[in-house]
């Protein structure tokens, strides 16, 4: 194992590095699931199943998973062309656009839940128009579905966007000079180049998603069964001093979402199988 | 397929690639475009395949008979080379090979099974057909033109373009590519246009060699005739070494270093000054003057690794020049670190002094 280990060590640092690397997950990352899963464990298993199958508690995870992957989605879609107009082209303003992709990430999460709320009310400047069409926005799933693209915009863009910049324009030449129209080009070329990273940006913007509370619980508007999300519940629970309830909603949302980013893990290293030899 | 440029001009912003450059290649030649960086060699191969647009007033770029000038590169037909590859690395060699040929619409795409037979076809032709299901960045260098050749191949182009395909190679490699090139040439016989930087390659693998500079085309023709007949002064210095004098042309004499040399082709030149370049192969080296007209130089150095000696040597009027001598003859001649030499010019080339 000693040894094993050395063969790595070309680079100088390699201990020093790891140990930093191990310590440092243990403390952010390990110590609280730790403590999460020990509350767990103290409760007994009838105690723990009452309370992630209330039908409360599985409506909320429905909504979570599922309005977290929607906006995902959508942020795949969106946030890749946002970041290909803000690699490829050149125009008035662009810097600022740029800027601006990183605001969700700096806003107090309160602040944009409740501008978004006002937005997309049905008395708002966006949601009288849905709301005319008989879509309302605020208030219900799609809502949340909404808030949730918000937030999630700049993790699809920020890793999109540097695997488009390293694109080479020789690529995209030689497949025009081989016949492939532009639409060719971008299915069969491009796309498959910075697919792996636009699987990361999904991935992290769906675990964003997952978590997502402040700027959620305003649009929601907190209907139970209806537009209750899951880390709501854990909150309200927690409030009721129901610390195993909360610590059995939150371990089923942990497990769940590891297995999804599992999944989009593998998904990436298929992605990327042709740099491996 | 022939190719025939006239009157291209392309300007990036204020820099000035190609003035009106004109240009014709037979079908099934194998042209080189050779030059320095910023010569305009590259620009004018992506303007034949379309990947670059002539500036407006530019003359036609004719297919046979046909006029390209407005096409898309999708329509040309061009099979393109690039200096790094450009290979589809998401994608096995022989899905890169076979791009061209899925891309096509329906109606004129071969079925499956064609493809595939035709992939195998093209990797045998570049020796790879052991690499089929390898992607591009498990093969080395060499391999990789050779996938990009086979690629492009595939598409049965009309013209076959190569931007310094041998550029990203080491030596060793660019070499054995070289030849691997032109006997796939003198197989497949497609009209071909390569462009590159370096004479050697240029000499030995093209039928004609066009040699521009500062977007211009300097001179067309043979190895042989660019090489011993250059026109111009650049094309001169550009092709192997050459010793410079500066001398004056008077009543079809040529006057350097000490010499008066006697050159019928230059009796209707008007007295002036000029430069006059020999190659460093030739000069006849005696040790003792014979009568022939020469001029004498001291030799301040011998470099006698590898099968011709050469000479540093100093002339009487003060140029420092290169000699290039058969090992034996100069050890039989018993020439060494300070002897003196006369040095008869077998052939000189005389440009007339350009004013600067």
């Amino acid at each position: 194992m000693r040894l094993a280990l050395k063969r790595h060590g070309v680079l100088p640092g390699f201990g020093l590095t790891l140990g930093l690397t191990l310590s440092y997950l243990s403390v952010v990352v390990l110590l609280p699931l730790t403590a999460l899963l020990l509350k767990a464990a103290r409760a007994d298993l009838g105690q723990l199943w009452g309370a992630v199958s209330d039908p409360r508690v599985v409506a909320s995870y429905r909504l979570s998973f599922g309005a977290s992957l929607a906006g995902a989605l959508v942020n795949a879609v969106f946030g890749l062309v946002v970041a290909w107009v803000l690699v490829r082209y050149t125009f008035p303003g662009k810097r600022l656009l740029d800027a601006l992709v990183d605001l969700p990430f700096a806003m107090p999460t309160a602040v944009s839940g409740i501008t978004l709320t006002t937005l997309y009310a049905p008395n708002g400047w966006i949601g009288k128009w849905f709301a005319n069409a008989g879509i309302p926005v605020a208030y219900t799933p799609l809502g949340v579905t909404v808030a949730l693209i918000f937030t999630g915009l700049p993790f699809v863009v920020r890793t999109v966007q540097p695997a488009i910049a390293d694109l080479e324009a020789e690529v995209e030449e030689a497949a025009a000079s081989l016949g492939a129209s532009r639409w060719q080009t971008f299915w069969r070329v491009i796309l498959p180049s910075i697919l792996p990273a636009l699987l990361t940006g999904f991935a992290l913007a769906f675990a964003r998603g997952l978590g997502e509370y402040g700027s959620v619980v305003f649009i929601s508007g907190n209907m139970p069964m209806k537009t209750e999300i899951a880390p709501l519940l854990i909150v309200t629970k927690l409030e009721q001093y129901d610390m195993v309830g909360a610590c059995a909603i939150a371990l089923v949302m942990l497990g769940v979402s590891f297995l999804f980013l599992l999944a989009i893990n593998g998904l990436q290293w298929w992605s990327r199988r042709y740099a491996m030899s | 397929m022939s190719i025939v440029v006239e009157n291209i001009s392309k300007t990036f912003g204020q820099f000035v690639a190609l003035r009106n450059v004109s240009l014709s290649v037979a079908r099934g030649e194998l042209i080189a475009l050779l030059g320095p960086s910023g010569s305009g060699k590259t620009t004018l191969l992506r303007i034949m395949a379309g990947l670059e647009k002539p500036d407006p007033g530019s003359g036609p770029i004719r297919f046979e008979d046909e006029d390209v000038a407005s096409r898309n590169p999708q329509v040309r037909h061009v099979g393109f080379v690039f200096q790094h590859y450009a290979l589809f690395r998401h994608m096995t060699v022989a899905e890169n090979v076979a791009f061209g040929l899925r891309v096509r619409p329906r109606r004129l795409r071969p079925s499956r099974s064609e493809i595939r037979q035709r992939v195998q076809k093209l990797l045998k032709l570049v020796q790879l057909d052991a690499f089929a299901n390898r992607y591009p960045s498990q093969l080395s260098g060499g391999q990789r033109q050779r996938v990009a050749l086979a690629r492009a191949l595939a598409i049965e182009p009309k013209v076959l373009l190569l931007d310094e395909p041998f550029g990203a190679l080491d030596a060793k490699v660019r070499m054995e590519l070289r030849q691997w090139l032109r006997r796939l040439h003198d197989e497949i016989h497609v009209t071909s246009v390569f462009v590159t930087h370096d004479q050697d390659e240029a000499l030995e693998l093209a039928d004609r060699v066009v040699v521009m500079n500062q977007g211009r085309i300097e001179q067309i023709g043979t190895p042989d005739e660019v090489f011993h007949s250059p026109a111009t002064e650049f094309v001169t210095t550009f092709l192997g070494q050459v010793n410079l004098f500066h001398g004056r042309v008077e009543n079809g004499k040529v006057h350097f270093a000490t010499l008066a040399w006697d050159s019928p082709e230059h009796a209707a030149m008007p007295s002036q000054p000029v430069r006059v370049f020999v190659r460093p192969h030739d000069f006849h080296v005696a040790s003792h003057r014979n009568g022939a007209p020469a001029f004498r130089a001291t030799v301040r150095r011998v470099h006698s690794a590898g099968p011709n000696a050469r000479l540093e040597l100093v002339a009487e009027s003060g140029e420092s020049l290169w000699v290039e001598m058969p090992l034996d003859v100069c050890r039989a001649r018993n020439i060494v670190q300070g002897s003196p030499v006369f040095l008869t010019p077998r052939d000189v080339k005389v440009f007339a002094e350009s004013p600067h």
